[in-house]
């Protein structure tokens, strides 16, 4: 996560600014009538435990428990039992063991357990510091333990749940035929092989109070089976204790370890790789097991890490076993030799791309903070057959071994390469996976990875097989056609956006059309210098490029920065013009030096600002008392003027409409309740449903959503229209948030964006971990639940604000800033230190910061003018107070002048009752030219006029001529049905000055506007009657004199396109400006065969 | 008098059009009915995409970029519960649309339209709650049938 690091370790002493300005809020309260409290009033319901945020404990990565064998023996995949609120458990006095009796029988089914007889025995009983009870118990059978078979059972106010996991009664003789003596004397002989024997000192006895070995009969899971076994430590010498497990019936040597610790850390070991070539890795040892992980690294976090299984900072390579990646293992050596060559490969490749991040772009691993890099090896298709491929899952570098057409991909530095950088554009621009980010994305990842393996510029050279790539290589950057003619031939890639694949295979082309920018960037790196273009092009990636961006953002971002790197106007900066020039990408160049910027559109722009709500505004605050019925009042900004709303006790914060009309809330008996605001409040019953648990309103009114007090996965959207409910199903999307997201218990806080179409949520995530604690915690993700275009419901698509989360943090309560839809502020929360603070971040840019530091979870809330926010607080008195922060123009950052606003109050919503545009009715054409014409040619907006004078050459072919243009953000272009993608889509122009093609541009709020788009041919054959027009004087005062042979029209437009004069000519007309004002006009002269235009420029 | 007509020797030659007629259409790669599903991943560092096929009748067919083949046939039961259960999932009206670097993909052509279903593949963590039965089901049909590349 990007939050920064520093976070923890400001100090804020909140409580001690509000204790010194207790008196003078007290004063002011009493001073503007709202009742005096007292008493805080009792929590309501969404502060319970089994809700709250602050409820969240965490364990070590879930990783740690891919790594063991006991996958397949356990009774449930998700190891965490919610018990019912109707368990008979805290209805009376019951001891441990009592407990354990009934938490079992209420999820006997869910473990599929036979029976409870005997099944399991107290480990241990704790109470901890927060007053929760945890019960240890481990699993037995037969009156054996169940190594390894552990569960806890925790109880808080009331509630209980359990997590670990019981495996499924085994079905095996529990007759004991190996003597205990027989078995100690098996393992001697074993570990004799593998370590020194002598017999301890008294001394040494002493000291380690070893007091021989100790042999327990067991029960011992394995190879996804159980064994009666018997369990042996020893201490063979003064270093070391064994531990050894002896099949009970055959003396078969089961498993064997060494638990001591002495020779554990960084080691390094020789191999050879899939290549042949023998390589150094790192590999690291605990207990007497070498593991293939590299905590040598200047990234290594030694305190963080629990090796071998959780490693922090490490560059770490595990083993899929010919899966799927439904399952991993270490790699490991009891030698530290005879290393797998995948493995080799895979670890040693990782270790030259973390070092060509660090060394020349000064990055610290993937995501930039020393994270760890995870290869995994021996990954096979669905089938468990070989797979032809690698790919990224949004945290693990996966390597196939090959099939058909390519040997073991591991082999490769650019396919590693390649794979890491997937994980650095997700950590800088984020780009979208889908058409021209996607494409960027794809591109990002062959320059970089040919950055790395840069003896060429080819991808995939030492993994494909030859005759399926007859180049011998998978891509080129030198040439994207690869030897081949069209997309039919293995390898081929567009060069040029007249070559670009518009279709929707491959996400729409995502490796296709990569091969653009991929030529682009050989012919720019070609004229400066790889180790200048990789500089400029990391910088683009990491600086300018966005989520959205598309093929004209990058030129954009690359020229700008050469500007940076290398100033305007070099050669770095006319290099990258011209590299993009050649792949048919423009744009309006930023700088301009050396010799002005390209033709084309403007960049993308996303980031576009509401009107701010010209009504009055207010703050609607939650009472805190229980002696004042009221429970909802409406104030002015400062906190005075007081006016009851409800005395409807509620289960969240009320959502308002934009308009500020009405809101929506839960009430405590858990209906759905509108309610109409102002001087006159008035509520009625939205849903009579005793099953709410939370609702929210869509900024424009028109439709609603709820969540359920049930452990529910789904949010629930109510269309005011339609009169029907639509269940959303929430679920962690797997590659952008890898595998630190788990499965959604339920979301909690919600909110729509400003289009209807998205609501933004807080959800709590659990997370199995097989191998020890589930893994709970909250996190923040926006789902598509509308279609404006379609008038319908939405595809239910989700994307989470943040990737990876720190260990320990959870997110929640996010908002949106009041007139910038793409800012918002949430709850951050570190559960181990018990820190709280607000944070804002810009969507676009990825950019977070630190609004305030806080003691509690804040809710927070935006000001009308986005220029502070208010949110919860309590005082050194557990009262509950809404304070308020300013904020920088940047609208994520505070300004540290907190101070309290409203006394006995939380859920501030801060609220406007003006009418504004909440979609964007933007739909102008801002630019339009012909950039891929010799020379380039710029079009003449007027008004919804677009006048194209094009030099006919030979070559023009008017049938297929390529537009580049800019829209308004959000606007879609179409040509009759098809929608047009600036720079790609070809149109026929040939009528165009008589029947002009006409550009639908459609607004983010549906409304159209029609372009009407006229190119001439001003040089051609056509023209020939054109040639003697001669307009003048211009500027002009009363009269302007066209000079033209032959018969003709003429129309004198102002700039918005209104039609002023017009009237026909034959061999010249004197035209009378008196009649118009002074300005720039358009003038257009047709002749029977042909058009044209002139700007001219009248002054009276 | 009707004339005597003998029509045994008719039964051998309706029962044989009988057993034709009951012995369903085989198709092949090229001549896949209008009914079928489609699964598999596309992708990652080679931007392939591998698809099964699974057809009414039972035929199973695997089609990567580079090759293609038939593969063992599954019982039409086993078949016909596939298709029950996928167009139990068209009802509930579930979507999906999430791409990854490599992307598990379900398409159901009812022989009218397809209607698709993606997912990041190659994860830790299995297919979301709404697919995991039918796709469940789908990796059983080709889990151990070599498609013999």
């Amino acid at each position: 996560m990007a939050i920064k690091s520093n976070i923890m370790s400001r100090i804020f002493l909140f409580s001690f600014l509000i204790f010194l300005s207790w008196e003078p809020l007290f004063a002011q309260k009493d001073a503007y009538g709202k009742p005096s409290k007292s008493q805080v009033r009792k929590f309501p319901k969404t502060y319970s435990p089994a809700k709250s945020h602050d409820a969240i404990r965490f364990e070590p990565n879930p990783l740690s428990g891919k790594l063991n064998d006991l996958n397949g023996l356990q009774t449930k995949s998700a190891s965490y039992y919610l018990l019912p609120k109707t368990s008979a458990l805290p209805k009376t006095a019951l001891d441990a063991n009592q407990k354990v009796s009934i938490a079992l029988e209420e999820v006997k089914e869910d473990l599929g357990l036979k029976s409870l007889e005997g099944s399991f025995k107290i480990k241990s009983v704790e109470k901890d510091e927060l007053g929760m009870n945890h019960i240890r118990f481990n699993q037995q059978f037969g009156g054996f333990e169940i190594w390894g078979a552990e569960m806890i059972l925790h109880e808080r106010n009331g509630l209980q749940f359990m997590n670990g996991k019981f495996l499924a009664e085994p079905n095996i003789s529990l007759d004991v035929k190996l003597k205990k003596e027989d078995a100690l004397l098996i393992c001697q002989n074993y570990l004799a092989q593998k370590t020194e024997f002598r017999n301890l000192t008294a001394q040494e006895l002493a000291i380690t109070q070893y007091a021989g070995p100790k042999v327990e009969t067991i029960l011992y899971p394995i190879n996804n089976k159980i064994v009666l076994a018997y369990f042996i430590e020893m201490k063979p010498n003064l270093l070391s204790t064994w531990r050894c497990f002896v099949d009970a019936q055959t003396g078969e040597v089961l498993n064997s370890y060494n638990q001591a610790c002495t020779v554990d850390g960084p080691k390094t070991a020789t191999s050879t790789d899939l290549n042949g070539i023998s390589r150094t890795i790192n590999t690291y040892e605990k207990s007497g097991t070498t593991f293939m992980i590299d905590a040598t690294r200047s990234m290594f976090n030694a305190s963080a890490s629990k090796m071998p299984d959780d490693p922090i900072g490490a560059i770490w390579t595990i083993d899929a076993q010919n899966t799927y990646v439904q399952s991993v293992v270490q790699v490991s050596s009891s030698n530290n030799s005879n290393w797998p060559s995948k493995g080799v490969s895979a670890h040693f490749n990782a270790g030259i791309a973390f070092e060509y991040y660090k060394n020349t772009h000064s990055r610290n691993s993937i995501n930039g903070n020393g994270g760890t890099i995870i290869s995994v090896i021996n990954v096979s298709e669905q089938n468990g057959q070989g797979m032809d491929n690698a790919f990224w899952t949004g945290e693990l570098m996966c390597y196939g071994n090959g099939k058909v057409a390519f040997k073991p991909l591991a082999g490769s530095l650019d396919v590693a390469g390649h794979e890491m950088t997937h994980g650095v554009v997700q950590n800088t621009a984020n780009l979208e996976y889908q058409g021209q980010s996607g494409a960027m994305n794809e591109s990002m990842a062959d320059i970089f990875a040919c950055m790395m393996d840069r003896d060429d510029w080819l991808l995939g050279d030492d993994v494909v097989k030859t005759q399926y790539f007859p180049t011998g290589a998978l891509r080129s950057l030198s040439d994207p056609h690869n030897g081949g003619s069209s997309l039919n031939d293995n390898g081929y890639q567009p060069r040029t956006m007249g070559e670009y694949y518009s279709g929707t295979q491959d996400n729409g082309g995502v490796h296709i059309n990569s091969g653009i920018p991929n030529w682009a960037f050989y012919k720019f790196a070609t004229t400066v210098g790889k180790e200048k273009a990789e500089l400029v092009y990391y910088r683009a990636l990491s600086k300018y490029l966005s989520k959205t961006s598309q093929f004209v953002d990058l030129r954009i971002a690359v020229v700008q920065s050469c500007i940076d790197l290398y100033g305007d106007g070099g050669a770095e900066y006319n290099a990258a013009k011209s590299a993009f020039n050649a792949v048919g990408i423009y744009a309006t160049d930023p700088g301009g030096g050396g010799g002005g910027g390209g033709t084309g559109g403007g960049g993308t722009n996303t980031s576009i600002d509401l009107q701010v709500n010209p009504g009055q505004d207010y703050i609607l605050s939650y009472d805190d008392s229980f002696i004042d019925p009221v429970t909802l009042y409406q104030s002015s900004t400062t906190g005075t003027n007081y006016k009851s709303q409800s005395s409807r006790s509620m289960n969240r914060r009320p959502s308002v409409t934009d308009d500020g009309s009405f809101g929506v809330f839960v009430g405590t008996d858990n209906k759905i309740y509108k309610l109409n605001l102002g001087s006159n409040p008035s509520e009625t019953l939205l849903s009579g449903d005793a099953i709410w648990d939370n609702a929210v309103v869509s900024k424009d009114g028109k439709r609603m959503a709820a969540i359920t007090t049930s452990i529910d996965s789904a949010i629930y959207v109510f269309d005011f229209d339609k009169q029907n409910w639509q269940e959303f199903k929430l679920y962690n999307p797997t590659y952008s948030a890898g595998i630190n997201t788990g499965s959604v218990l339920y979301a909690d806080a919600l909110e729509f964006d400003y289009t209807g179409e998205k609501i933004i949520y807080d959800a709590r995530n659990v997370i199995s971990n097989p191998g020890g604690t589930d893994l709970d915690f909250w996190d923040i993700g926006m789902i598509e639940v509308w279609s404006n275009a379609n008038s319908n419901y939405g595809s239910g698509k989700i994307e989470k604000l943040y990737t990876q989360l720190p260990q320990d943090v959870s997110i929640g309560n996010p908002t949106f800033a009041k007139n910038s839809p793409y800012i918002l502020a949430f709850d951050y929360i570190d559960n181990v230190n018990n820190k709280f603070a607000v944070i804002g971040k810009n969507i676009n840019s990825n950019v977070d910061d630190i609004i305030v530091l806080n003691d509690q979870i804040s809710y927070p809330n935006f000001s009308k003018y986005d220029d502070a926010i208010i949110y919860d607080v309590v005082t050194t008195t557990n009262q509950k107070w809404i304070a308020k922060v300013g904020l920088e123009a940047n609208k994520i950052k505070g300004k540290s002048d907190e101070a309290v606003l409203i006394p006995d109050a939380y859920w501030g919503t801060w609220y406007s009752t003006g009418k504004r545009n909440l979609t964007s009715s933007a739909k102008q054409i801002t630019a339009f030219s012909f950039p891929g014409l010799t020379p380039p040619v710029e079009g003449v907006i007027v008004g919804t006029n677009i006048y194209v004078n094009i030099l006919t050459t030979s070559t023009t072919d008017f049938t297929e001529l390529v537009a580049s243009f800019t829209s308004s953000a959000f606007s879609v272009v179409k040509v009759d049905t098809t929608t047009q993608i600036s720079g790609v889509t070809k149109n026929n122009f040939t009528n165009s000055p008589t029947v002009p093609v006409q550009y639908q541009v459609r607004a983010q709020d549906g409304s159209v506007i029609t372009y009407y788009i006229k190119v001439n041919s001003v040089n051609g054959v056509l023209e020939n009657n054109l040639e003697s027009l001669n307009v003048f004087p211009n500027p002009s005062k009363e009269s302007l004199h066209i000079d033209l042979k032959g018969d003709f029209t003429y129309k004198v437009f102002d700039l918005q396109g209104k039609q002023l004069l017009s009237g026909n000519g034959s061999d010249g007309i004197v035209v009378n400006t008196n009649e118009i004002e002074s300005g720039y006009y358009i003038l257009e002269i047709a002749t029977e065969t042909s058009s044209t235009t002139r700007k001219i420029l009248v002054q009276h | 008098m009707k004339p005597n007509k003998n029509y045994f020797g008719l039964i051998p030659v309706l029962l044989m059009a009988f057993l034709f007629s009951c012995k369903g259409q085989t198709y092949t790669m090229d001549t896949l009915p209008s009914k079928r599903i489609e699964f598999g991943n596309e992708g990652g560092f080679t931007g392939g995409r591998t698809s099964y096929f699974l057809l009414e009748n039972g035929q199973v067919f695997s089609k990567s970029t580079l090759v293609q083949t038939e593969l063992e046939k599954v019982k039409k039961k086993e078949a016909k519960k596939v298709f029950k259960e996928i167009e139990k999932l068209v009802q509930t009206k579930f979507e999906l649309n999430e791409t990854g670097n490599l992307t598990n993909f379900i398409v159901y052509y009812n022989g009218v339209e397809g209607k698709e279903w993606k997912w990041p593949g190659g994860q830790l963590k299995p297919a979301p709650d709404a697919l995991a039965e039918i796709n469940k089901l789908l990796l059983d049909i080709i889990q151990t049938k070599n498609d013999g590349n």
